[in-house]
Order: C-alpha cells, then structure tokens, then sequence
C-alpha cells in the first residue's frame, strides 16, 4: 500500500448483545477502489456503519482522511457519501426529488441540488423514469437511485453496501462499470461485497473479514499473486515417464494436484523457488513441457484458502 | 433543517387528509366565528371571547371544535415525519449526511409546527384582526393584549399538540398506528381523568386536553379551579410539553448511533 490510508480503523470493537460485529478490527483502506470481502454477517455494514458514526464502537478508534477522528467525524460527513444494501429510498417521491432531496440536506443550495440531481441520474442512467414514483421502480433501477443519491453532492469516499444486491447479471455489470467510472475521478470508494468476482473485477485493494476480524489484506495483485513459489505445469510423455517425473519432482517440491489427460498431466507444484532447478529435471527426464506458468488464483482461491487458514490479522 | 421543513410543509399541503382537515376545520371552528364577529361586532376583544364565550360567540380557544380539530390534525400530520423514515428505512440516509440526531428532530418537529399552526395559530390570529378591525369601542389597548396572549395561547397549542404526535410517530414504523395513537393519547386520559376525578379533583391533571385548557385560563388571566393543585397542575403541563420531545430524542438516539 502507498501513501497515507485513507481510512484507518484500529482495534475496533463492536458488540449488538452476545454477538460481536467486530472484533479487534484493524485496517488500513487506502485511496482508489477497495472491496471489504466476507460472508453475510462478517461484520462488513456494521465496519462501514462505524465509519458513518451510525454505530458506536465499545473499544478502539479510527481516522477518516488521515487525521479526521470519530469526534470530528460529523464536520466531515459532507465528503461521504453512502449507498445503503437495503431498501432506503423514500415513499411517495420520484427519483429526482428524492436524489435533489439528499443533496439539500447534504448542503447543497436548492439550484445546485437540483441541476447535479439531473446530472448524477443521467449518469446512472436514470432517464425519463426520474419523474415516476420510485415505488414503480425495478430493484434495478432503485439500486441506481441508490447510487444516485450517494454521490449527488460529489463526495471524496463513497460507501456502497452490496451495490448490486437483487440486480441481473445485465444490471450487475452497468452498476460496475459505474462504479469503476466513479473511481476514475479519483474517489476511495469501498464496496462491501460477498460477491468475489465483482471485487475482483473493479477493485484494487481488498479487505477480507470474516467474523468481525481482518483476516487478509493487500492490492489485489497481490492477494493473487501465488505464495510460495506455485507454478503448473503441463507435461507429456508416457505415463511412467510422468510418473518418474512426478517421483523426481516429489522430492524437493509440493506437489499440489495432478490432473492426467491421455498423455499429458498437468500438475500444480508449489514450493518453487528456482524455475531453472524445476527445467533441470525435465531435462533430465523423458517427458515434454508443454507450458510452465505461475499458478494464477482466482479471488475466491484467495478466499477459500483465507478462511481455511483462518489466522487473523491484528490479534 | 430548513429544507426538511420546507419538505414537510410542501409534502403536507399537498396531502388530501391534511387539506379537508384545514378546510373543514377551518370553516367550522374559524370562519364561522369570523363572520360572526363581522355579523355582530365586539365592542373589543376580550379574554372571555377567547375562553369563557360570549352571548354571540362560543368560547373560541376552548370550543370543542377547536380542540377536536387540532387533535386531528396533529394526528395526520406528525403521524408519518419520523414513522415513514423508520418505514422506508431512509432514517439512516439522514443520518450518513451532516446532520445530528437533535438537528433531526428539531427540524421534524418545526416542520409539523408549520403545518399545525395554520390552524391552532394562524387562524386564530386572523380571528382577533377580525374582531379588532371590526370593534366598536375604542379600547385597542386592550384588544391587543388579548391578540398577543392568543399569539401565545396559538403557539402553546401548536407546541403541545406537535410534541406529543411527534412523539408517537418516533415510536412506530407505522403511519397509522402513530395517528391512531396521538389521537388516543389525548382522549384516552382525559376518560381516565373524568373516572378518577370523582375521588381527587387533581386526577383532571392526567387529561392533557384539561391540563391546556387550565393553561388558556392562566394565560388569559383566569385563575384554574381552586381544588386543583398548582403545583401538580405546574408539573403535568411540564411533562406534556417536555417528556414527548425527550422520549422522542432518546428514541432517535437510539435509532441513530444505538445509544
């Protein structure tokens, strides 16, 4: 992570009863996209709704734009914008009073409320239907008065809480492509999510909690960058040259998993740590490369294997 | 605050229930004594015009018309301004914006005012310009003492009748259950103060409709009956005009930062 965290959070505790939202919770967000990964009830709203001042934390601080502390929190509220997960719009307004609306009272004066409320719904691609009563709108399109709403008074970080929750795939993919437009401008925007191929997709950095704990952290790259060195490997030959090969690659290396196709077998091998001593030993055996490459994990590889670590950060 | 109670006063003049109550209302507790007045002419306006009637005028302040009317109307329009936000869960986007829970809650509670006002203050005003500009004795003096104690009677009523429906509009995600509520709570006390009364005079002061019309008396110089204690008479009119605005805080509160 480069620079100052945008948003710091340390040791936070959160308690609803016996439940504990956070625990301990310890994490640097810095600038651009973040995603805040976990299951339902990890603790990713009640984080998000700490950072709004909308919960009260029992132990720990944090900081919003370097040096903004939770007592100061309020004076800076209008650099937040917040899209909540569930239904929140209100009844009996259309779309254009409710949006220009939120912008009045996020202290915008009447004219400029209502000419951004214009301008943010064409951008979500809200049309004509602006002057319908929001109760007639698909989830879809509340979703997008949601957004609208959130970034009407052009806020510096943006909370979306499951932003395309109950949206169609079509409806998901415009609602990402929003937000990475959104990120372009240069915002921290955080997306809690418990869909990991959306995270993946739009953000750079990622948080991952479960149980109201930070259990990994980093750029994205890196979360998906292979640990330890783990590579797979694509080889032919007959299968007791493949298996003298694997016998040979056993010795030194971890080898993960072997798929055989005919002739081929392809192997993820782990523990790596010289690519020049692994092509030493095809040399020196009977089978073909056909590729060796860095084993690329998917996000939710990266999750699967945090969770089944389950070593927390921070403790 | 200003532009959420501009929202209310927008929202509600533009409610039908809110409409007909005025209208109605309006007609029949305002106008009607107005032409009245105009028909046969005060020599001034006086206290007892306000509160004890006249051989032409019903008593104008504690008319039951009046009474019934305000409570209607309290009820329809303090019933959604804080249930509907529980409702459509638009309570939190208030709350992610610069805006405090005590900020919240004035600024509900000034929008409900300038609605009910129309009624329980505005309209009496116009009553009193009426009766003055129409009065045939000279005695303006006293004509407008009594116009500025309506000016505080009206402001007294707004405040009352706003604070307790505000109250239990904090209390429920529904709209109806606040309305229906803000209307038993005024008549279901005042039963329970005329069962009770007839063993101490001083349960009336459980019946907050009692306890305003004690309060119209004091204000226009009357005394309030002399078997009721003043001091408790003192403490109820406290606690109906400050306990609904602090229940209401806490619950907000509450709702807001869960504390």
């Amino acid at each position: 992570m480069s620079g100052t965290p945008k948003i710091q959070a340390r040791d936070l505790l959160v308690r609803y009863g016996d439940v504990i939202a956070l625990d301990s919770f310890t994490a640097d967000i810095p600038e651009g996209i973040v995603g805040i990964l976990g299951p339902n009830g990890a603790g990713k709203t009640t984080f998000i709704r700490v950072l709004l001042g909308l919960t009260e934390p029992q132990r720990g601080t944090y900081t919003i734009n370097g040096d903004v502390s939770p007592s100061e929190l309020h004076d800076i509220k209008d650099i937040i914008g917040f899209m909540p997960e569930n239904e929140c719009l209100k009844g009996g307004m259309n779309a254009f009073e409710m949006v220009s609306y939120m912008g009045s009272l996020s202290g915008m004066s009447t004219n400029d409320a209502i000419q951004r409320a214009h301008e943010v719904l064409d951008f979500v691609g809200v049309g004509e239907e602006r002057y319908r009563e929001i109760s007639s709108y698909s989830t879809g399109m509340k979703q997008r008065v949601k957004l609208a709403q959130a970034i009407v008074h052009d806020p510096e970080i943006l909370m979306l809480d499951e932003p395309t929750n109950g949206m169609d795939p079509e409806g998901r993919e415009e609602m990402l492509d929003l937000i990475e437009k959104i990120g372009m401008f240069g915002k921290t925007i955080l997306v809690s999510s418990h869909l990991l191929h959306e995270v993946e997709q739009v953000c750079r950095y990622a948080a991952i909690i479960n149980e109201g704990k930070l259990l990994r952290q980093g750029n994205i790259e890196e979360l998906l960058r292979p640990e330890g060195g783990r590579y797979r490997i694509k080889v032919r030959g007959s299968k007791d040259s493949i298996d003298g090969f694997v016998r040979d690659l056993k010795r030194d290396h971890n080898v993960e998993s072997r798929i055989d196709e005919g002739e081929q077998a392809t192997l993820v091998v782990k523990g790596v740590e010289d690519s020049d001593e692994l092509l030493d030993l095809v040399r020196g055996s009977e089978v073909q490369i056909r590729y060796y490459r860095p084993d690329i994990q998917s996000l939710e590889d990266v999750f699967i294997e945090t969770f089944e670590g389950g070593e927390y950060l921070g403790d | 605050m200003f532009v959420v109670i501009k929202k209310i006063l927008n929202t509600s003049v533009r409610s039908k229930g809110v409409i007909v109550l005025l209208l109605i209302g309006g007609i029949l507790v305002h106008l009607f004594p107005i032409i009245t007045a105009v028909i046969f002419p005060q020599e001034k306006l006086t206290a007892e015009i306000m509160v004890r009637g006249t051989p032409t005028l019903e008593p104008y302040m504690r008319g039951e018309l009046f009474l019934i009317f305000s409570i209607l109307l309290a009820a329809v329009v303090t019933s959604d301004l804080i249930s509907s936000d529980y409702h459509d869960n638009s309570f939190i986007l208030y709350f992610s914006r610069p805006i405090k829970p005590p900020i919240y809650m004035i600024s509900k509670f000034l929008g409900g005012i300038s609605v009910i006002s129309l009624f329980c203050f505005v309209m009496p005003m116009l009553f009193c310009i009426t009766v003055i500009s129409t009065q045939t004795g000279s005695d303006y003096w006293t004509s407008f003492k009594v116009m500025g104690l309506t000016a505080l009677a009206g402001v007294l009523t707004t405040f009352f009748f706003t604070a307790m429906g505000l109250m239990l509009s904090s209390m429920t995600k529904r709209k109806a259950y606040a309305g229906v509520g803000t209307f038993v709570a005024f008549f279901a006390p005042t039963l329970i103060a005329e069962i009770f009364s007839e063993f101490n005079v001083n349960w009336r002061l459980l019946s907050p409709i009692n306890v305003l019309h004690y309060t119209y008396d004091l204000i226009y110089g009357y005394d309030i009956p002399h078997n009721v204690d003043t001091s408790l008479f003192y403490v109820a009119l406290f606690t109906y005009l400050l306990l609904p605005l602090v229940i209401t805080y806490i619950v907000i509160q509450r709702r807001a930062v869960g504390k």
